[in-house]
């Protein structure tokens, strides 16, 4: 595990980046820590932030924060230590982010709470402000999305809430805000929420609270995105206009800038290590660089309306049939940009192995990483139906992906769901966050290429002129000769496990229909999407499943990547008929024999040794 | 009645809350005795309630709604 954690921190240097809590350097005479925490979807993370001076990530969707984020600063002779914590209703958690924000809090009960709240939907966020109170922190509460709350008639008399509470009351007004400062009031603990939400009432009602809005989800719009016959036609006609912009709009623009600077690359050397590492990697992203921005651009504007929350509720019912959540519509929708930085968000699904599925899935949806493999793969068979083919390799890919789950369902079986998901307001996204969050993920994937992507060139380009290289694919191609790949395409697809980039850039340079034919070319696509995730995604994976699962569930997807290419074999090379035929039942008896023996090991013995039992959660010795 | 059973476009009082595991989550989220809630909408399958509590909305899975028990209002 602590091999995978290295090779993702290489590979993902500021994917997802968080603020490490590192000691800042300065003089000090005093130090205040601050830690922001609220219900989900408040703005904490937008207040943390414009205070802290930091890089969160932020989004109009419940879950987007779902570890402790930390950023130091000094001022005044003062050092500041602020703390970003996931969205919690209540001090009871029921989900590992919010498990992550009690623990926090429990062990800072010293630490000012600057408890961040919806002005519009003060009634529920008030609860963990009195329960925040109860249990003796010192709060400062900081009112949020106040600016449409008092344009639309909203009342609230500021200067009264603060003297019902008695707790300092803010308005974040979007500007960097100085010291918070927190006080502890001695409130009677409440046994019971129903007397809480009782005080709540009477609390508003002393400061004259009038909401002017309708509850969110029940807009006009609203009423169309959540509709039962055209919610999922809304949500296709999303992704088809997504499909549009990504692969015919932007592609139509750009293509003359692009193929200009090109020629201008090509012009600054004639080395051949310049042509065959340096410019060859640089070709292949840059023909993609305005696809990839489009997606990002597409996945961002979706998460900041609002929009992503009313998906959970429209495909909770299919997602539950195949094993997975409602909320797993998240981090799939995050893995069109980039599998790494969507695998974090699974941690907001309660039961462990709904979260498990759902991450296990992720690497197989088309990223941006490999939009260069399928573009490039699939224009050689033919560019003028290049855009209903990509259509097809995305249908085939999500299919693939859903099958993979209910596969994975027979094994790792899901408590039934107990989807309980507030809706944020539908916004029209702030253009400055839409464009923050893209440089962030641009700058994750820039570093990766620079970093990554060229010195693996440089390392496959020296064991390539001292011929090692024929050394370490033997094995790999003794497995994939079956389907027809040839050494190259097998030394991209072992360089492919870094990161899918290096695929399309390790063909780059060859021509592609002389070392494939048309039904290799199609079997190493489909075989090049699913084999493996990569590096970061792996590490991530890892960090939060342990080593063990990590390992199971990579078998588990090259055997799944391995039996896809042998189906597809079967109709498009049918002579090797028999090869394919003895390939999947090869797959199928060693499914059988991991089971047989996992049966048989078990057999007889207790599934603890007297020890705390994770099964079962006692110290027992109960037969399996 | 149980909330799991509720009619669309219908206002409801919560009467009860049962013993589960989301008692909490459900107390903290604005399901207590004598809260008023609506039933906004339902899913493709049924199978999950879109109901508006405490001035907001919230997207809840019947077998969850099974624990509240809740009586008709008038709109």
């Amino acid at each position: 595990m602590k091999v995978f954690g290295f090779l993702s921190k290489l590979t993902n240097k500021s994917c997802h980046k968080k603020n490490r809590y590192k000691q800042l350097k300065g003089n000090y005479s005093s130090e205040t820590n601050i830690i922001f925490c609220g219900n989900a979807n408040t703005g904490k993370s937008t207040v943390f932030n414009a205070v802290a001076g930091a890089n969160a990530h932020i989004g109009n969707w419940l879950g987007v924060t779902v570890d402790v984020e930390a950023k130091q600063k000094i001022k005044n002779s003062v050092k500041y230590n602020y703390f970003d914590l996931p969205g919690t209703a209540s001090l009871t958690p029921t989900s590992p982010d919010e498990q992550a924000a009690v623990d926090f809090l429990n062990a800072n009960k010293n630490y000012t709470v600057v408890n961040v709240c919806d002005i519009n939907n003060l009634r529920r966020n008030l609860f963990l402000t009195l329960e925040l109170l109860e249990q003796g922190y010192k709060v400062c509460l900081l009112l949020n999305f106040t600016k449409g709350f008092f344009k639309k008639g909203g009342k609230l008399d500021v200067n009264k809430l603060s003297s019902v509470l008695g707790v300092p009351v803010v308005i974040f007004n979007g500007k960097k805000t100085e010291l918070f400062d927190g006080k502890s009031v001695h409130m009677t603990s409440c046994a019971d929420a129903y007397i809480r939400h009782k005080r709540v009432e009477e609390i508003l009602n002393a400061s004259g609270y009038a909401a002017p809005t309708k509850a969110y989800g029940t807009s006009k719009l609203d009423k169309v995105l959540l509709n039962k016959f055209f919610a999922v036609p809304c949500f296709f006609v999303c992704m088809a206009l997504m499909f549009f912009l990504t692969f015919v709009l932007v592609p139509w623009i750009f293509e003359t800038p692009i193929n200009a600077l090109i020629s201008l690359l090509e012009k600054i050397s004639s080395a051949a290590f310049y042509n065959n590492v340096i410019l060859e990697s640089l070709k292949v992203i840059l023909n993609f660089l305005p696809q990839i921005i489009t997606i990002l651009l597409c996945i961002n504007v979706l998460e900041n309306s609002g929009y992503i929350s009313r998906l959970a509720f429209v495909f909770e019912d299919v997602f539950e049939c195949l094993g997975l959540n409602g909320k797993s519509i998240f981090p799939i929708l995050m893995s069109l940009g980039c599998a790494t930085v969507a695998t974090p968000f699974c941690k907001g699904i309660a039961d462990k192995n709904t979260r498990l599925k759902t991450a296990s899935i992720l690497s197989l949806f088309p990223c941006s990483a490999k939009l260069p493999i399928i573009v490039l793969l699939l224009s050689a068979i033919s560019s003028r139906m290049l855009v209903f083919y990509v259509a097809l390799i995305y249908a085939l890919s999500i299919c693939v992906a859903l099958v993979f789950a209910l596969l994975l369902n027979k094994k790792y079986k899901s408590k039934p769901s107990n989807l309980m998901l507030e809706f944020p307001a539908l916004r029209v996204p702030k253009f400055t966050g839409i464009i923050k969050n893209i440089f962030d993920n641009l700058k994750s994937l820039l570093s990766r290429i620079f970093c990554v992507i060229l010195v693996v060139n440089i390392i496959l380009y020296c064991l390539n002129a001292l011929n090692v290289i024929s050394a370490l694919t033997v094995v790999p191609l003794a497995i994939l000769s079956i389907f027809g790949f040839n050494a190259k395409a097998v030394e991209a697809l072992v360089s492919g496990i870094v990161g899918k980039e290096l695929i399309a850039t390790g063909l780059a340079g060859v021509t592609l229909t002389q070392i494939f034919s048309s039904s290799t070319l199609i079997l190493f696509l489909i075989f090049a999407l699913f084999y493996t995730p990569c590096f970061s995604t792996t590490g991530l994976f890892a960090e939060q499943f342990g080593f063990k699962q990590t390992a199971k569930i990579l078998g588990y997807q090259f055997l799944y990547a391995y039996a896809i290419t042998c189906l597809f074999a079967l109709i498009l090379i049918p002579k090797n008929f028999v090869k394919f035929i003895i390939a999947l039942t090869v797959i199928a008896l060693i499914m059988l024999a991991i089971k047989l023996i996992k049966t048989f090991a078990l057999k007889g013995k207790t599934h603890c040794n007297k020890k705390m039992c994770n099964k079962c959660k006692q110290n027992c010795c109960k037969p399996n | 009645m149980k909330l799991s059973e509720a009619q669309n476009k219908h206002s409801y009082v919560v009467a009860n809350v049962l013993p589960c595991e989301q008692k909490v989550q459900l107390e903290a989220m604005g399901f207590v005795h004598d809260e008023k809630i609506d039933v906004l909408a339902k899913s493709m399958l049924n199978k999950t309630l879109l109901i508006c509590v405490k001035g907001s909305t919230v997207a809840i899975k019947k077998s969850v709604l099974n624990n509240i028990l809740v009586n008709e209002c008038a709109l």
